[in-house]
């Protein structure tokens, strides 16, 4: 008795270090991803007027939804990378600590690289804090134009697109359609003027004129109905279309078939330039928002593809270069042989001048996509994907 | 007296000949192509190139396969979620496979008993008893998005590309087990074996190349790149095969270029490019190798290739966005 009692001791020992061995063989590899609990783009508007009545979770829009599918899609990738996918998230309670805890976080957890949705500022501070570690960090979130053209740092990398690639596929296809005439309606946000002014310059690139800039603001007051009224604010012009840049989107909505005269609407209503939009039918993509809706009940959202397409980048990182000497994200990122499917068509990969992920813009009304920038019209010495966006020789980023 | 007799027999006999030669032609000799956006399946007289019938299918078809033995053709219906089984002679629907969710592109054990099928949305393969209809087993894991699915020459394995995954992941579809993993080129579409099931090529559509497997070392021995004067490389993304029969040649649909590329299979070199159409996708050649077609998702047409002269010698319009086409001799 005692024998066999000792025998099914030394088995189960001898099946349990097997276990343990098969449980060791992967190492955990965490990925970071960090945003704040009060974030003015997940507030109140943004999606529709109606959501504020509705029961959605506000919370529940952000883009960690994305992260998670592609948490879920880069598993299959663990068999070839040797390593387990662990996603660890923090949201930041305390704006002005944020950079240290995410700091103490990366620390704590053995992080080795991160995702950030932040706004443009409180992105900035993280990455100089963290810029000692050398962890590479992916913007998914903030399209600002100046982290991409002057204030860069050699450890930050987008996959969300900048407000210059999205403007640029605006005017691409204005310029396509010969609509060269546009009004411009821009909102009283300091993001509102900084898209507006991305416009302006993307205007001058492709040749479009810009009859008018006007300001518009949000009320029925009839003193200033210059600037709430519609037949006012796109009267007493000639245009082929009107731009309006409104980030909170309650003003303009109401734009299209609105206008003084009959005009296209583009811009934050109407036709509007996107990285990622659900009815997007080609290339994959139904695949991907089809596994994304039956994870999260809802849509999938520019922010939610570009948090998705970072996970789907670290993992083609690590299965094609871990093997190689010196491996480190921010080289195999910007190299030759980096090559990363988005299920948008081409490939996509890093500019390495800036570290903003090379894309198609999917220009869409609310429910389907018309057309995709670049538009084939505009070709590029080497790549047609750099037709749009701050291109090597106006970024000071490499310099 | 005799010979008045003899006469118009011997005419009659000549003539009801060469109606049979020719219906037996008509009815032998005919190009499937399903249109995935329309619903249908085109039929077309090989020898003709007249569109013989437009039949119904189940929603999307895509991926087709004939069983000679039982007259059949096999068409995956990806939206309703089955294969139908298309009755060649009185061209109906006389039964449908069970599938799992969203079929796409599916093959048939070499002994004709069983089909396996890849489920796109459910990162699944389905295995098929293709006599009842039924599922025999699902293996799960098989990568993100697994589309190209093909047997062994030997009827032992399943190899099915993985376009999210990048790899190919080689199944034992009797055991239900994942065998090996090997890592491919960006987004693999279709794969196909060379003649003595040596090599098994690999269609990589977003990094532009063709990988070559050794299938007994499961290792890549040869990445086939694609360069034509006039053609970006982005725009060279290479989906279907159609591998001739005398072993000696590929032809690679290479999809937004609008060409096939002609490559050696013994060299891996790539000889010639030939022009079809917009997004050229499926491929199909004839038992002698004179003839080979493909279909354009793009521009709704078939391009018939004359593979001597190695350039398109007709353009048929079929239904919307033709997905594949399958010849039957």
């Amino acid at each position: 008795m005692r024998i066999i009692l000792l025998k099914l001791v030394i088995i189960v020992l001898f099946l349990s270090s097997i276990n343990s061995l098969y449980a060791d063989e992967k190492e955990s590899f965490n990925i970071g991803y960090y945003d704040l609990e009060k974030d003015i783009r997940y507030d109140e508007w943004g999606v529709h007027p109606v959501d504020i009545r509705s029961n959605t979770n506000q919370l529940y829009k952000r883009p960690i939804a994305g992260a998670r599918l592609g948490l879920k899609d880069i598993k299959p990738f663990q068999r070839m990378a040797k390593v387990k996918f662990k996603l660890m998230s923090l949201r930041i309670k305390n704006i002005d600590t944020a950079a240290n805890d995410i700091l103490n976080h990366i620390n704590s957890n053995n992080i080795k690289i991160i995702l950030l949705d932040l706004p443009v500022t409180k992105l900035l501070n993280v990455v100089n804090k963290i810029s000692n570690l050398n962890i590479a960090v992916i913007n998914i979130s903030s399209k600002n134009n100046e982290l991409r053209s002057s204030n860069c740092n050699q450890n930050l990398f987008h996959t969300i697109p900048s407000e210059r690639m999205l403007s640029d596929s605006l005017a691409q296809y204005l310029s396509d359609k010969k609509w060269r005439k546009v009004l411009m309606l821009t909102g009283p946000l300091e993001i509102d003027k900084a898209k507006s002014e991305s416009f302006i310059e993307s205007a001058k690139q492709f040749g479009l004129k810009i009859i008018d800039n006007r300001n518009f603001l949000l009320g029925n007051d009839p003193r200033a109905r210059d600037q709430n009224d519609l037949d006012f604010l796109t009267g007493s012009a000639k245009y082929d279309a009107v731009y309006v840049s409104d980030t909170h989107k309650e003003f303009s909505y109401r734009v299209p078939f609105a206008t003084h005269i009959p005009s296209a609407v583009i811009g934050s209503s109407g036709l509007t330039p996107r990285a990622w939009h659900w009815s997007y039918l080609r290339h994959g993509a139904p695949q991907v928002h089809g596994r994304f809706e039956r994870m999260n009940q809802r849509r999938m959202t520019e922010e939610d593809w570009a948090a998705w397409i970072a996970m789907r980048a670290i993992a083609e990182a690590l299965v094609r270069f871990k093997d190689n000497e010196n491996f480190s994200f921010h080289d195999s990122f910007v190299s030759e042989n980096f090559k990363l499917d988005g299920s948008k068509g081409p490939v996509l990969s890093f500019r390495k001048w800036n570290r903003q992920l090379r894309q198609p813009i999917m220009l869409s009304t609310d429910n389907w996509v018309t057309s995709i920038a670049p538009l084939e019209s505009f070709v590029h010495r080497e790549n047609n994907l750099d037709t749009i966006g701050i291109d090597s020789k106006t970024s000071k980023c490499s310099k | 007296m005799t010979l008045k007799i003899i006469k118009p027999n011997f005419i009659i006999i000549f003539i009801s000949a060469l109606v049979l030669l020719i219906s037996s032609n008509v009815k032998a000799d005919r190009v499937v192509i399903s249109n995935e956006g329309s619903d249908d399946i085109t039929i077309i007289d090989l020898n003709t190139y007249e569109i013989l019938n437009t039949i119904e299918s189940g929603n999307r078809p895509r991926d087709m396969h004939y069983i000679p033995g039982t007259n059949s053709l096999l068409v995956a219906a990806s939206e309703d979620d089955t294969i139908n089984v298309i009755d060649m002679k009185t061209l109906k629907i006389i039964g449908n496979l069970e599938t799992g969710d969203d079929p796409e592109i599916f093959d048939i054990s070499p002994d004709g008993k069983v089909a396996v099928v890849s489920n796109e949305d459910d990162n699944e393969a389905t295995v098929i008893d293709i006599k009842t209809g039924k599922i025999i087993r699902v293996i799960e894991d098989v990568g993100i998005e697994p589309e190209g699915v093909n047997f062994t020459p030997d009827g032992k394995y399943v190899f099915i590309t993985s376009e999210g995954t990048n790899t190919i992941i080689i199944i034992d579809p009797w055991k239900g087990e994942i065998v090996e993993e090997v890592l491919v080129g960006n987004r693999p579409r279709r794969g196909a074996f060379n003649k003595n099931g040596e090599e098994y090529w690999v269609t990589n559509e977003l990094g532009g190349t063709v990988s070559v497997i050794d299938t007994n070392t499961f290792l890549i021995k040869h990445t086939i790149n694609f360069e034509k004067k006039g053609i970006r490389s982005s725009e060279i993304t290479p989906v279907d095969f159609a591998m001739s029969n005398n072993g000696n040649l590929a032809y690679i649909t290479l999809g937004r270029s609008k060409h096939v590329a002609v490559v050696n299979t013994n060299n891996y070199e790539v000889i010639d490019y030939i022009l079809a159409g917009s997004r050229v996708w499926g491929a199909a050649i004839t038992a002698d190798d004179k003839t080979l077609i493909v279909t354009n998702g793009q521009s709704d047409d078939i391009s018939i290739i004359d593979t001597d002269k190695r350039a398109s010698i007709k353009s048929i319009a079929v239904g919307r966005t033709p997905h594949t086409v399958r010849i039957i001799e």
